[in-house]
Parts: C-alpha cells; structure tokens; sequence
C-alpha cells in the first residue's frame, strides 16, 4: 500500500459512512492525477519523499475529512447574537443572583448541618460547597445553552422575534434609557405582592395550630414602627413601575424619582435588619419547644429575605445610577 | 501589519469568488483535478479541502449535476451545470460586475 492509499484510507476514516466511497475516490483520483502528472514533469517515479510533501500540502487526514462535514460551525453568526444574549442574561441574571443569595444563606446557616447536610461544618466549608455549586451551575448553564444552540443551528432554525420591531419605539436622544415592558410588569406584580403582604401582616397576627394546639403568630413591634414609610416606599415602587408603563424610558427627573424611592426602601430594609427579631411565636407549655424551633427558623429565614431585598435594591440603585450615567456620556458623544 | 488578519480578510474576499469562478469554469464539462488546474492555470489556485466539498454544496443546491464515468483507466467524476445553476450564474456574475464597477470608481 503506497502512501496515497495510506492517506486515503485515513481520511476514510473520519467521514460519516454515507458519503466514505464517493469522496474517498474522488480524492484517490485527484491525488494519484497530480502526482502522475509530476511524474510526467520528471520523467521518473516520485521518490517517497516528494509523495509525502504533495500529501502533506493537502493537510491532516482529519483536516482534510472535516472540511467535507455538512456543519461548519457549532453556532453561526445568524444565531450567534441571541446564543450571546442568552448567556448574558442566563448567567448575570440567574447564576450570580443564585450564587448572591446561596452564599446569605450559606453565611447564616453555616453549622446547622441537621437542616441540611449542605450546611454542617464551618462557614468556609458552608462557602466552598456555595461557590462549588455555583460553578457547576454556571457550566451547565453554559454547556447547555450551547447544545440547545447547536441543534438549532443545525435544523437550521431562524429565530424571527425580533424582525417585527418597531423604530417608532425607540427613545429619542436625551430622553434616557428604554425599561422594557417585561421588566416594568415585574415591578409592578413585586411591589403589589409585597403591598399587599405588609398590610396583611401588621393588620392580622395570625394563629396557627401545631399538633391541634393553638400556637399564636405576632409580629414585632419593629414592623409597626416602619409600617407607613415602608407603605409609602412600596407604593412609590408601584408608582414607578405605572410610570415606567405609560412611558418607557427613563429621564432624568425619573431616574432621580427611582433612586429616592430606592433610597427610602434600603433604608427601611436596614432598620428592620437592625431589630435583629421580628416574630415571636407564643403557645401553651406542651408545645413551647417546637414553638420555640419554628420561631427561631422564622426568624431566620425573614433575616435572609432581608439580606437578600437589601443585595437587590442596592445593585439596583448602583445599576441605576450607572445607566444614568452612561445614558449621559453617551448623549454626549451623541452630541458630538 | 497582522498577517493573521490580511489571511482572514484575504479569505473573506476569495470566498465568494471562488464560486462564481467553479460555476463559470463548468459551463464546460470538468472532472475534479482538470477543474482544479483549469482554475490554478488561468490564476486561481484552490485546494481539493475547499474545492470538492463546494462542489458537493453546489450539486446539493441543484446548481451543478455529475456522473461518474471511466476516462483514462480509471473512475472519474464529472460535473456541470444545472439549468438552474446557468440561470444563478449569470445572474451572480451580473452581480460580481456591478460590485466590480462601483469599485472601481470608489478605489
């Protein structure tokens, strides 16, 4: 076997088995046309060596194989774009959130490993296992967004949503940045829940029962104390959220509106983190014990939504006063 | 200057060209190696990893027909062109023109 044959039959080898004959001959016939033809050139054979050079030129067996495979490219550029903007979005607005929160978490249960076996040992093993997670997370998160990708690109599907938008929506320079609609919804929908729950709470201590006994739910006096401006910070989220409805970009006399109410709500947020207690559950003496538990743990877990509200209204007013300046310089150098 | 980046864009710029220049040369009947050096003799030199895998794309986009036949002592596949392939062809080489043109008046 010569090293043509050699070749071939390595090539061979990397190609899907529906097309192996077909490209397989058509190259032996390519291959052994040219060296023929040097052969006629010299007047001789080719020594081993000048074969070896004109196979060389033609690349790697595998190169050569993979040039002839239907799929080029894992992602295209047509589809390149959204697979970007979906990373992005998976992996800002879900992975770290995620990891913001497991990590709070994390920090104030570390050592209670009979809750959770997530959560024995000391706070850096608590930490380590925390970020482990959110590392696997994050190339899962990657891994399979790529997959979903390749596949499209591989049916060849055309993602159309945004071939149908509207220039008209678009804000004029100068009148500050777009807030999409998705996003103004979900405001609204939070700041309505959380409305709605804080006037429940402070209005209707509740009663619950633990094995048929009375256990009664009553809210610190903390939540009394903060009652009206946290109603009027909520409603000033609400506020904003119709605003960003009606009109969806932001100036600068709005902006400055959101980082007021912003403000107002992280300050409220740290005062009850200060109080430190925020329910106590009271029950007869036959119950006390598991009273006691299910107070501690709710008093845990309203320390970590605190913790937690606290991370997203200050990334959100640093987020805001960002874009606010961005959306500035890039006036700027609009004007320009 | 980056010789990576001349490559690139080189590549960018013979792409396309190397498809008008396939169809153009299978007007007449060609087995793949005389196509090959039909090409590289009147200065456009291609590689068998780039030629025969276009001419397989073409032939999918019913552009270009073959058959193999023996020629020579051996088992040679010859292609040309489609009637839809001329109908393309002539339409992308009207195309190659007008580029041509504005370019030379825009350089």
């Amino acid at each position: 076997m010569d090293l043509i044959d050699r070749y071939l039959v390595a090539v061979r080898r990397h190609l899907p088995r529906d097309i192996q004959d077909d490209i397989v001959r058509e190259l032996a016939d390519s291959l052994r046309s040219e060296a023929e033809e040097r052969e006629r050139e010299l007047g001789r054979t080719l020594t081993g060596e000048e074969l070896a050079g004109l196979l060389q030129q033609r690349g790697h067996p595998w190169l050569m194989a993979s040039r002839y495979l239907p799929q080029q490219h894992l992602i295209g550029p047509a589809l390149f774009p959204y697979y970007r903007r979906a990373l992005t979005v998976l992996i800002f607005w879900v992975v770290l959130p995620l990891t913001l929160v497991g990590g709070a978490i994390a920090a104030i249960y570390a050592g209670h490993g009979t809750f959770n076996p997530f959560f024995s040992g000391d706070a850096w093993r608590v930490w380590g296992r925390t970020l482990n997670a959110a590392w696997n997370g994050a190339i899962y998160t990657v891994g399979i967004t790529t997959i979903v990708f390749a596949i499209l690109e591989r049916e060849q599907v055309r993602i159309t949503a945004l071939d149908r938008w509207d220039p008209a929506s678009l804000p004029e320079p100068g009148h500050g940045r777009a807030v999409p609609r998705s996003e103004s919804v979900f405001d609204l929908i939070v700041s309505l829940t959380i409305l709605v729950w804080a006037v429940d709470l402070v209005r209707m201590p509740s009663l619950i029962h633990y094995d048929s006994k009375p256990v009664q739910f009553v809210v610190g006096p903390i939540w009394g104390q903060v009652f009206y401006p946290f109603l009027a910070a909520v409603t000033g989220g609400v506020a904003l959220a119709l605003i960003d409805l009606i009109r969806p970009w932001r100036t600068t006399l709005v902006t400055s509106f959101a980082l007021v109410v912003n403000a107002a709500q992280i300050a409220i947020v740290l005062v009850l983190l200060r109080a430190g207690h925020w329910v106590t559950m009271a029950a007869g003496p036959d119950v006390a014990e598991q009273a006691s538990t299910a107070e501690l743990w709710a008093n845990r877990s309203i320390h970590v939504a605190l913790l937690v509200a606290a991370v997203i209204l200050i990334a959100d007013t640093l987020y805001e006063i960002w874009r606010m300046a961005r959306s500035r310089r890039d006036d700027v150098v609009w004007a320009k | 200057m980056d010789p990576t980046l001349l490559n690139s864009l080189r590549l960018e710029l013979r792409r396309g060209c190397l498809t008008l220049a396939v169809l153009a040369q299978l007007r007449a009947e060609h087995y793949g190696y005389t196509l090959r050096k039909a090409l590289a003799d009147l200065g456009l030199d291609i590689d068998e990893g780039t030629l025969y895998p276009l001419l397989r794309r073409l032939e999918s986009q019913d552009l270009l027909t073959s058959e193999w036949r023996e020629e020579g002592g051996r088992k040679k596949r010859f292609y040309r062109l489609t009637p839809d392939g001329r109908q393309i062809f002539k339409q992308l080489l009207a195309e190659w023109k007008g580029i041509n043109q504005s370019l030379d008046r825009i350089v």
